[in-house]
This record gives structure tokens, sequence and C-alpha cells, in this order.
């Protein structure tokens, strides 16, 4: 079906506005109901999506990118850290590299696929579904050491992901299409990468100082969340065009404002007032672009990314648990605890889609299927290890 | 211009960082105000307490924890979660203290600022409070949207 663009948008906010409401019954996230119905309202299965708003994905994806990075920043503060302590961020970066190397090496060694597709993979695996985490943690009235450790975690992972594959994503690029020798090929894209994330660092760090050095020229609220929206979109979009990591810029410019002006908190308040809308449309849009006949091409692939990024996390848990002395509940069930992954991973793969023309789409399709399987029984697991932990007395 | 040490409030009721939640929710009782604010051991501001940091101890989690939370994007909000009473129990009273739930997040004037700067901090941040504190974070008191329009009304003699 041919639909007007205003007429399918407002169908789109109203009909996931309803699916969220039947989803919340079943106590599934939010999220997950805006990404099935873009499943069954996109092109492979009803197709009451216009053309015009699907063209529109690329640019809505980088908008919500944009506020997630910029939203993220805000974390990367000395106070933060110390509040956090060192055990829940040695256990991030643990899962976040377990994820990482295993998810890679199982892509590349056990699929015909080349590096820089494993690589992409591996990146998007170290992302979490926080929202999900807390929801099943809400729920269950969990408490204890091992929630407040997986909450730390899951918060703090979806920031130390988005770094970790701003950088593989600058190596990918650089590798991909490329058949030189392999010292050329590897120098070439480290050299590549570090001018990609020195550039964002800059970019970002620069937008960061002058959003709190020209903040005294606001005068209301409004102008508040269009000044913030503006710096937001102008460092992205100089990142953009400067062909530096858009993801790192927004995070930098976060983590900047946060530590230069003590009143940062009201640029990100504001920010939080506009961007459900922006987030629903981003996972229905999502949803959309999956492209159902290619299911049968993601098969194995699909199957060896789950598995993988699963044993990863665990792996990586587990042994960072060893290396700092974690409890045996964190380093046996943390890993098993994170298994849910949506909204930071498919914008991620949005991402790989427009970066690589051939081989983003097919990333982009196991992603978005594999959110499906992580969001629809990640939660049974986390509140599974809930249980195990005794942070939670019945299942 | 009129200026905020022209009318602020200096009798405002402070806690200390130590102050227990049984302490700090007999003031709001017995005060009907709306703003703690929280000094140091050498009266510098460090933090704030509304009703929303009160209703942080119906979390399990420390207020750092929600704090990092309250971060994550595509969080699914249930207001009825933000009080539940199953968490809390009888020692939180003792057990809890102001440093544990306060908030960092507040906007400051100083003395000799005048009052339409306050005014626009709290118009463009939608607020109804701003704190006001000495070049070395040293708290002086607080001043209101209140307090500023009462003090133009003095000032042209509407009032006396």
């Amino acid at each position: 079906m041919n639909l007007n663009s205003l007429f399918s948008l407002g169908l789109i906010f109203l009909f996931a506005l309803v699916s969220s409401g039947f989803i919340k019954k079943i106590k599934l996230p939010t999220v997950t109901a805006y990404l099935l119905f873009g499943i069954a309202a996109g092109p492979s299965l009803l197709n009451i999506i216009s053309q015009g708003v699907i063209a529109s994905s690329g640019i809505v994806t980088n908008i919500v990118l944009s506020f997630i990075a910029f939203s993220l920043g805000q974390n990367f503060s000395k106070q933060r850290f110390r509040e956090i302590g060192s055990s829940v961020i040695s256990l991030t970066i643990g899962q976040v590299f377990g994820a990482l190397i295993i998810v890679t090496s199982a892509i590349y060694y056990l699929t015909d696929q080349p590096l820089f597709v494993a690589l992409s993979f591996g990146a998007i695996a170290t992302a979490t579904a926080p929202a999900s985490v807390v929801m099943v943690v809400r729920e269950s009235k969990a408490k204890g050491r091992f929630t407040d450790t997986l909450l730390g975690v899951v918060a703090f992972d979806d920031g130390a992901g988005l770094i970790i594959f701003a950088l593989i994503l600058a190596v990918a690029k650089s590798l991909a299409g490329v058949h030189e020798n392999m010292v050329t090929l590897a120098f070439s894209g480290v050299l590549k990468g570090v001018i990609e994330i020195f550039g964002a660092i800059v970019i970002g760090a620069l937008f960061g100082w002058m959003t709190s050095l020209f903040s005294r020229f606001v005068l209301n609220p409004s102008e508040l969340l269009i000044y913030t929206l503006g710096f937001i979109l102008v460092n992205a979009g100089l990142s953009s065009v400067l062909g530096v990591s858009v993801l790192l810029s927004g995070m930098v410019m976060g983590a900047v404002l946060v530590n230069v002006d003590k009143t940062s908190f009201k640029f990100f308040e504001s920010l939080r007032k506009i961007d459900s809308p922006f987030y629903l449309l981003f996972f229905v849009l999502s949803g959309a672009n999956l492209d159902l006949k290619m299911i049968k091409v993601i098969g194995m692939v699909g199957v060896i990314y789950i598995i993988a990024r699963m044993v990863g996390k665990i792996l990586g848990v587990f042994i960072t648990s060893e290396i700092i002395g974690a409890s045996k509940q964190i380093s046996k069930y943390l890993g098993i605890g994170l298994a849910p992954q949506a909204g930071v991973a498919l914008g991620m793969a949005m991402l790989v889609n427009n970066v690589f023309e051939v081989e983003g789409n097919f990333i982009l399709s196991i992603i978005i299927a594999s959110t499906v399987i992580f969001e629809l029984f990640g939660p049974a697991l986390t509140k599974y290890v809930l249980f195990k932990t005794k942070s939670i007395q019945k299942i | 211009m009129i200026k905020v040490k022209d009318c602020i409030k200096e009798d405002i009721i402070k806690v200390r960082r130590g102050t227990p939640l049984k302490e700090i929710i007999k003031i709001f009782n017995e005060n009907k105000c709306t703003i703690l604010p929280v000094v140091d051991e050498d009266n510098k501001l460090v933090g704030k307490i509304t009703l929303d940091e009160i209703t942080s101890v119906f979390q399990p989690q420390s207020a750092e924890l929600n704090q990092l939370l309250k971060t994550i994007p595509f969080l699914d909000t249930v207001p009825e979660a933000d009080i539940d009473i199953d968490y809390l129990f009888p020692e939180m009273g003792i057990l809890v203290i102001a440093d544990e739930i306060m908030s960092n997040q507040y906007f400051t004037v100083k003395q000799d600022d005048t009052i339409a700067k306050a005014y626009s901090i709290m118009k463009v941040n939608d607020t109804q409070v701003v704190m006001v504190v000495k070049d070395d974070n040293d708290f002086v008191g607080i001043i209101g949207m209140f307090d500023i329009i009462y003090a133009m009304f003095k000032e042209k003699g509407v009032i006396k």
C-alpha cells in the first residue's frame, strides 16, 4: 500500500502505542513491542509504512544515535566513576572485550565472512539492553549486591560498547574491500582509525565546551531545548561530513559538558522531554528494515552470533571475576544476566548498514532477528540468574 | 537594580550530610518546606533534598545507582514503582542519611547578582528556587520566585 507519509507516521505512533499496551501485559519492554510492530508493518509483511517514512530510516537512526551517545557521555565524570566503583567498571570492560573477541573469532573462523564483517558483529555484540534488565529487576523486586552489580554493568555497558564500536568500525571500514598485503592493510586500517577517533574527540570536546559557554544566552526552556538539539545535531553532522566517528564525538561532547559545567544536567533533562517519539520511530523503522527473505540466508551466522555473544559475555565476566576476586555468584551468573540486546545494537547495525552497502543489509538483518530473540528470551534469563543468586525468592 | 541579597531568605533550615532520614522527614512535615539544602561541616553547599530525593528511598538501589539508571535510553517508566512501600523498613529512619539521598543537581546565584539573573535561571530551567552562595560556595540562603516578585512590589511601594 502506498500511504501518504504523514498518515503513515500517525499510524505508526498510534499502533506502536497500542502494541506496547499489549506487550506490557506479558512483562516485556515497550521497545520489543515497537520492534515487533515494525517487523509486522514493514514491507515484508503488511506494508503499511510509506516508502517516504522508510527512506527516513537513515536520518532517524543518526538523530537517535547522536541522542544516545550524548546522553551516555554524561556518565563519564570523575564523580560517577567513583560512585560506581572499580569492580563494576572492570566487569563492564571484561564482558565487552569477551563479547568482541569471541564473536569476531567465531564469525571469522566458523563462517566464510571476511574480517571486517566479523569485526562489525563483534563490536555490535558488546551492547546490552539495560532497559530490559532494569524492567526485570523492578518487576521482580530484586535487590542485593548481585542486582546492584548487574544494574551497574548494564548501565555502563552501552557507553563502553559505543566506544569499542566506534574504534572497531573505523578499522573495519578501512579493511573493507582492501586487498593489499596484511602489513599495509593493518597499518592503513589502524592509521585511518586513529585519525577518525582523534578527530571525533577534538570535535566532540569543542562542541561540549561551546554548548556550556554560550548557554548564558538561552532565555527560556524552549530555547534551551532548541539550543541543546542544535548543538547535538551540528556536532553529529559535522562529524559525519568530516568522516569522523559520530558516536564518539557525541559521547565526548556529553562527557566534556558534564565535566566543565556544574549545571549540565539541564541539557540532558531538556533532551529527555522530547526523545520518546524519536526512539519509537527508530525501533519501528528498525523492525521494518528486516528483510524476511534474508532469514533463509542468515540462519547459521545468526545462530553463531547468538551463541558466541552469550559465550563471550559469560567468559568475559568469568575471567574478570577471577582477576578482581569477585564473588562466585557474579563470576557464574552475571554474564548470563546480560543476555538482552536491543536499541543500541540496532543503532550500531543501522550505522553499519549505511557504511557497507552490500554486507550492511546482511549484518542488519541478523542483528534485527537476533534482537527479537534476545529481547524475547533475554529477560527470562535475567530473571533466572536473579533467582539463582537469591536476589529474588521465586521465578 | 535589586540584588539577590535584598530579597534572600537567610533563615532557611538546612541539614548536614549525616542527618538521618527520620530527622529530614520531620523537618519537611513540621515546616512544610519544599527544599532542604545540605551543607558540610564548613557550611559549604553540597546538595539539596526535595520530595524527589526522599522518594528515592522507595527504591532498593542506592541513589547513585538510581542516578546512573536515569541516563539509560529507552527505559520504561512506571510511576507507581517510584513509591513501592515494600522496600521501606523501620531502621531506615536512622540508617539512611542525607548524604546518600541528596542530589547535586541545583542552581546557584551569588548575593551580589541581580534578581533578574536569578529570575532568568528559574525561567530557563523551569524551577521555582535557586540557592544563594558566596564565592567559596559558602551557603547563604535561598531565593524563590515569590521572593523576587515580592521585592519588586516592595521596591515600587505597592506593598510596605
